[in-house]
């Protein structure tokens, strides 16, 4: 009887190793479509919010990146920025974690010169889901003020 | 005749292994509990999952059987009871401090909601260890709950530290380097368990890897940092902005040199002093187990990812 336990033992350890090895299926999958091509562009800063559940990146290119550094308030030609907002979700491997999920829609900020000279911030958005544009509307001035208004992040020893 | 031998044969074998069985066993230093200085102390729903569920191996309370004795299960059985304990223990519970002893228990919830834990090779002797939805469901509610009444606390001031850190090097000899900062994104994050938010950076060879989905393994040379920031300031329509920077953290693919931590080197530098952490190199083995939960992404839990 004695003899029996024992086997019975050996053979759970043996199993427990077996099951150890099986690891739980996962439901989702790798987006490479939702990582965000920047190519030359470097980080501002980054902010989320959990009402609309989204979460956003801030991009400029050098000359922008460096205003943004100084904090000077008044803009060159040349610069240019680039803001990306994803949806946030949960984090499918760890609960407590949000993400950012598919790319909802990407605004781009130019300065550049209007026709008499002056300069000029041209606005421009792409929606990922939707065909409407707020270009041309109040809501872009207001867009473009946000923008321009960001401070940048500060990354250690720099 | 023949017959006969044969079976006394195997009877003899059969008391050898018995003898050496018992002796392997007196051999066996016992698995003692030692006295508790402080339970868990939550609210009763909770305490009575982890006593059932988890209290033969996180705590000083381990309820051994007659068979959990004989050697050689008692071996592994108090191997892994001495390890469960040193990792987390519900009878030491009074020694970790507020914030520790929250992230333990989110570090419970996830292992639990993945199915590592109670353990795979206890549940099989004790099915009823295993969790239902509900009794996750619960220790879900009791986290979240605990967690916004902290954070609705004022924070806490950082003190300053006075040492000046020269040496940006981990235990694990990874030095400190800002080239991230040229790199592309990978994703961005925010952890309601610990109020941080954070720009997850790789190099050209992790981002190829994403966009190849070649990620199970990742490619030696791919690079990946976390740069954490606590939250900051929240505007009228509630977007909520980085604040101070808090740590930055690495993880190096290389599957010679960090074999012992499944190809990842890890490190991490805290504070705009960018101290090293850890005390000495087996800091990256605790990196490397949480990141166990994310084994199904070859270890790397921020990836872009979409429902199937
Ligand atoms: C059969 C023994 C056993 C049982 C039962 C068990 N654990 Fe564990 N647990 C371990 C061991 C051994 C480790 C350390 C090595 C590892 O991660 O596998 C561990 C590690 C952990 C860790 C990581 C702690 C750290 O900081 O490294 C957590 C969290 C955890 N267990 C939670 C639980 C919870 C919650 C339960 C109950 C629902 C539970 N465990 C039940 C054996 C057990
Ligand atoms: C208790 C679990 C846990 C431990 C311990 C842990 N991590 Fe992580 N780590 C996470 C989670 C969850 C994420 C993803 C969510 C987030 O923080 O953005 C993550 C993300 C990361 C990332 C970004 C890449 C990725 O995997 O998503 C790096 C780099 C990283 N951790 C490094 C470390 C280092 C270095 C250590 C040890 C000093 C460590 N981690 C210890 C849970 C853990």
């Amino acid at each position: 009887m004695c003899i029996n336990k024992i086997s019975y033992i050996l053979l759970m350890v043996l199993l427990s190793l077996y099951m150890q090895a099986c690891d739980r299926k996962s439901n989702f999958q790798v987006s490479p479509e939702d990582l965000y091509e920047s190519k030359d562009l470097h980080v501002i800063t980054t902010w989320f919010n959990d009402r609309r559940q989204t979460i956003s990146v801030l991009y400029g290119n050098e000359q922008a990146t460096q205003v943004r550094e100084t904090g000077i308030t008044m803009h060159q030609v040349g610069e240019h920025y680039t803001l990306v907002t994803w949806h946030q979700q949960g984090n499918p491997l760890w609960f407590g974690g949000q993400i950012s999920g598919r790319i909802a829609w990407i605004e781009q900020v130019d300065i550049a010169t209007s026709a008499s000279g002056a300069i000029e911030p041209q606005y421009n958005v792409t929606y990922h889901e939707r065909a409407d544009s707020i270009s041309g509307t109040a809501l872009e001035q207001e867009r473009i003020n946000y923008i321009l208004s960001r401070k940048k992040i500060g990354h250690p020893g720099v | 005749m023949y017959f006969f031998v044969e079976k006394k044969r195997v009877v003899v074998i059969l008391l050898i292994s018995v003898v050496a069985v018992w002796i392997l066993t007196a051999l066996t230093p016992p698995l003692t509990n030692p006295p508790s200085t402080g339970e868990f102390d939550g609210p009763d729903s909770v305490q009575r999952i982890f006593k059932h569920a988890c209290y033969d191996c996180h705590s000083n309370n381990t309820k051994l059987e007659w068979y959990h004795q004989v050697a050689p299960l008692s071996w592994k059985i108090s191997s892994d009871v001495l390890e469960a304990r040193r990792h987390l223990n519900f009878s030491h519970w009074d020694s970790l401090s507020a914030a520790d002893q929250r992230s333990k228990v989110w570090y419970a919830v996830n292992m639990i909601e993945q199915g590592k834990m109670p353990r795979r090779d206890y549940t099989l002797l004790h099915p009823s260890a295993k969790l239902s939805e509900r009794e996750l469901k619960v220790l879900k509610n009791y986290i979240v709950t605990i967690t916004n009444v902290s954070s609705a606390q004022p924070k806490k001031q950082m003190l300053k530290p006075v040492v000046v850190h020269t040496s940006k090097e981990s235990p694990n000899g990874i030095q400190y380097f800002s080239d991230y900062l040229t790199w592309k994104v990978i994703v961005a994050t925010n952890r309601f368990d610990n109020g941080t938010m954070r720009i997850i950076y790789g190099n050209d060879i992790a981002v190829k890897a994403i966009q190849e989905g070649n990620i199970n393994p990742w490619p030696n040379g791919a690079v990946i940092v976390k740069v954490v920031w606590d939250e900051g300031e929240q505007d009228e329509d509630g977007n909520i902005y980085p604040g101070d920077f808090n740590n930055v953290q690495f993880m190096i693919r290389d599957d010679e040199r960090f074999k012992r931590t499944e190809g990842w080197g890890f490190a991490r530098f805290n504070t705009s002093q960018l101290i090293p952490y850890g005390k000495d190199v087996s800091f990256e083995v605790d990196c490397m187990n949480c990141h166990r939960l994310a084994s199904a992404n070859g270890f790397v839990f921020d990836i872009p990812t979409k429902m199937q």
